[in-house]
């Protein structure tokens, strides 16, 4: 009788335990935020975090769904909310005071750094990224030129959200290998291993050309339809500070140089001088960075593969013979050896950062001989003699040969 | 006086039972504690000296079992050293007390620090223990049975974070090897080989399993499989994670975060949750069953389950008061934990064998 009795006191224990927990969060009582940008700004003379986050009306979304309801009233799916703090954490708290419901930041995807947090050092930041139990290490890190918020108030156009919409344009990259994406993990792994400076894709607001206003049919949606946001270049810090940028070109160079690049366009000039005249479409890149010591000399060779496609011709003259393809490879295996040369000219000597890891493969490679150097590194990088090597090769070219000339 | 009337077999019991005791918590704190001793060389801790040592405590464990084939080590150490024996044995259940609450406690804290922060520890605490409780009171054999049916549950979800991480990984982090010579790697191994000797479990288990031909060798597999699982879950971590994975608390847990697969198969932590649940279960279930058996046996009672209740809220008790916060446990458990557990683990066992050989006490059984 008695077990009988203890069964029963502990099915209703377990009945009224484990029905639900402490720390729920009920679907309807959250805000859900997709992206999070995060700035510094400064209040009387003091920095403050000024943090905004983006985040979505369930209701508005369900009810714009592929039936296409002509949504209830307001027409963003989403709220842009901004608060201000001593602390990432206070400022977020702050948000509170704006939004009825609990921010939920387990959804966010984007991270958006501005531009002054970035110039004072992600350092602060990194911490926060990393502690907090809801941000995922795969989340992606975007550095807007200029403030984070004015990235967070552009409205999407191909995609319904925001977060949507950057985060096409961040997996979408590789087809021109114009941008360098990098997610939290690799970022704050790149911040702290010993003979490497970080980077991170770069994001900016730029005013549309393609006439979005005023078109019949679309009353009001449009009226801030003129700025728009791209994802191209790259951010380049050195010891945790943002100190400049590379542009579209010159990331197009740092990644080949670090073997990220996977497809991408390269113009050449075949012909004549003066004139690009070919489109090289790479579809296969790799790349080998090697260090090389000879007595206190260091040196590397990056040893560049590519693979591609002829794309377009500009000219009559006959192509689709084997010597003016190797004469289209060397044209492309040059190009790309200045795209590099270019981007590494620049980290080395104008931002004195090493972001394409040069120490890092160096002590992996010669454990010993990098103790020695450690500390010096920084002095010794900016005149390193790095050579590339690239082998460029045509395997096809499209679905005619010769340019069909006209008459 | 036998206190268990349940026979299981030895893979029931040693393979099976040990490998959960171990890999469940070890598997989420391991790779934690080497990384911050030797960085991304924490595999060679938990390869090679974890198992060196965890096989020279399986030696001495069959060796005095040879000698006591039917006595735990409660009772053969009164056999050995007579009165202080019992003070012998007394330490024991207070040591297996003191491990489980750690254990428990560990619970607690990961569910607390990674998803539920509101929830109050003792909610955790309570559950858990009920759970080791009712196993305890049910007997050894129901503990090794709810095992064969979570070993394949708890070793499919560590395969598949792994299976799944594979593509993120990245293994030139390894890099270079033993940079700083063999020193971070003897100064990380402590932690690895004191879980790894946690296999003692067993010197309390081995009089009730009937196959007793296969016991050496399933405890020799036991901690050489503990050891390859355990190295793999370091060397993914670094290779995954880099240079991050030392100031992580959970490096396996983030992995497991980590795992993205095209857009559709995402967070898939919760795999680890349910290995993490089901393993700290068994485990729990496992120390509270021998101390509470030692218990038993070492004051001479009929029957054990009387003492399961109070050993409970002892050790309730015991795992709310024991540490302050999140990182004195984890200071304990670096640089405490490993000494304190090598005196139960090899230490004691180690002086009772030269005490057993030199008086030449037991041993002669060893044929019937």
């Amino acid at each position: 009788m008695s077990k009988r009795f203890v069964t029963i006191l502990i099915i209703v224990f377990i009945l009224f335990s484990f029905t639900g927990c402490w720390s729920r969060r009920e679907i309807e009582k959250l805000a859900m935020a997709t992206i999070i940008g995060t700035d510094k700004i400064t209040i009387d003379g003091q920095d403050k975090w000024l943090i905004s986050a983006n985040t979505i009306k369930p209701r508005d979304l369900a009810s714009q769904g592929p039936l296409g309801g002509n949504g209830s009233g307001s027409d963003k799916p989403t709220v842009l909310v901004s608060s201000i703090g001593s602390t990432a954490w206070e400022a977020g708290r702050n948000l509170t005071a704006r939004l009825p419901r609990r921010e939920y930041i387990a959804h966010v995807n984007i991270f958006v750094i501005g531009e002054k947090l970035a110039r004072d050092g992600v350092d602060q930041i990194i911490d926060v990224l990393l502690r907090s139990k809801d941000i995922r290490l795969n989340t992606w890190v975007l550095v807007a030129k200029g403030q984070a918020l004015d990235i967070l108030e552009i409205e999407p156009e191909l995609e319904e959200l925001l977060s949507q919409e950057i985060i096409g344009l961040v997996q979408n990259q590789p087809v021109a290998s114009e941008a360098f994406t990098i997610d939290i993990k690799r970022f704050a792994n790149q911040l702290i291993t010993p003979g490497q400076d970080a980077v991170a894709s770069c994001i900016e607001v730029f005013e549309r050309k393609e006439g979005g206003q005023s078109q019949p049919g679309n009353s009001s949606a449009n009226n801030s339809g003129q700025k728009a946001v791209r994802l191209v270049g790259t951010a380049v810090f050195r010891k945790g500070k943002l100190v400049g940028w590379l542009n579209d070109e010159e990331t197009k160079g740092y990644l080949y140089g670090i073997g990220r690049a996977r497809q991408g366009i390269i113009s050449l000039s075949v012909h004549e001088l003066d004139k690009k005249d070919v489109a090289f479409a790479m579809t296969r890149a790799s790349s080998k960075i090697v260090p090389k010591v000879e007595g206190d000399e260091i040196s590397f060779i990056i040893d560049i593969k590519a693979e591609g496609d002829l794309q377009q011709h500009d000219d009559t003259r006959p192509i689709a013979r084997p010597d003016v393809i190797k004469a289209v490879e060397q044209k492309a295996a040059h190009e790309i050896k200045a795209l590099v040369e270019n981007a590494l000219n620049k980290a080395q000597n104008e931002f004195e950062a090493d972001i394409f890891g040069f120490g890092n493969r160096l002590h992996k490679r010669y454990p010993q001989f990098w103790k020695q150097i450690q500390q010096d590194w920084r002095e010794i990088y900016p005149d390193i003699k790095v050579t590339v090597n690239v082998e460029a090769k045509v395997r096809r070219t499209g679905m005619i040969t010769d340019t069909p000339a006209v008459n | 006086m036998v206190l268990e009337k349940g026979k299981v077999s030895s893979r029931q019991g040693v393979l099976l039972l040990t490998f959960t005791v171990v890999v469940s918590t070890a598997v989420l704190t391991v790779p934690a504690i080497t990384a911050a001793a030797a960085g991304r060389d924490g595999w060679i801790c938990t390869l090679v000296v974890a198992t060196v040592y965890g096989l020279l405590t399986a030696l001495v464990i069959i060796k005095l079992w040879q000698r006591f084939p039917n006595k735990t080590i409660i009772e053969y150490s009164q056999i050995i050293a007579g009165p202080l024996g019992k003070v012998v044995g007394a330490a024991y259940i207070l040591w297996f007390i003191h491990i489980n609450s750690v254990v428990v406690r560990e619970f607690g804290d990961f569910i607390l620090t990674s998803f539920m922060p509101e929830t109050p520890l003792i909610a955790f605490i309570i559950i858990l223990l009920i759970l080791g409780a009712w196993a305890t009171k049910s007997g050894l054999e129901v503990i090794c049975r709810a095992n064969e049916f979570i070993f394949p549950l708890f070793t499919l979800s560590i395969a598949g974070v792994f299976l799944l991480a594979m593509q993120e990984a990245d293994f030139s982090n390894l890099l270079p090897v033993m940079e700083n010579g063999i020193k971070p790697i003897l100064r990380g191994s402590w932690a690895p080989m004191a879980w790894r000797g946690e296999i003692i479990v067993v010197s309390m288990l081995l009089p009730y399993v009937d196959d007793s031909d296969n016991i050496g060798k399933y405890l020799a597999y036991s901690v050489i499989i503990i050891g390859i699982i355990l190295t793999f879950a370091t060397v993914f971590t670094t290779a995954v994670i880099g240079e991050l994975t030392k100031y992580l608390s959970f490096p396996f847990f983030e992995l497991a975060r980590c795992i993205t697969i095209g857009r559709f198969i995402e967070r898939v932590e919760a795999l680890v949750l349910v290995m993490w649940v089901a393993g700290v279960t068994i485990k729990v279930a496992t120390f509270f069953y021998i101390a509470s058996l030692g218990t038993g046996q070492l004051l001479g009672l009929s029957d054990y389950r009387p003492v399961v209740l109070p050993l409970g809220l002892l050790l309730g008790v015991w795992s709310l008061e024991l540490f302050e916060s999140s990182i004195q446990s984890i200071q304990w458990l670096t640089e405490v934990f490993p000494f304190y557990a090598f005196v139960f683990e090899l230490g004691i066992p180690l002086v009772l064998l030269i005490i057993a050989v030199l008086t030449k006490k037991g041993g002669q059984q060893k044929s019937e």
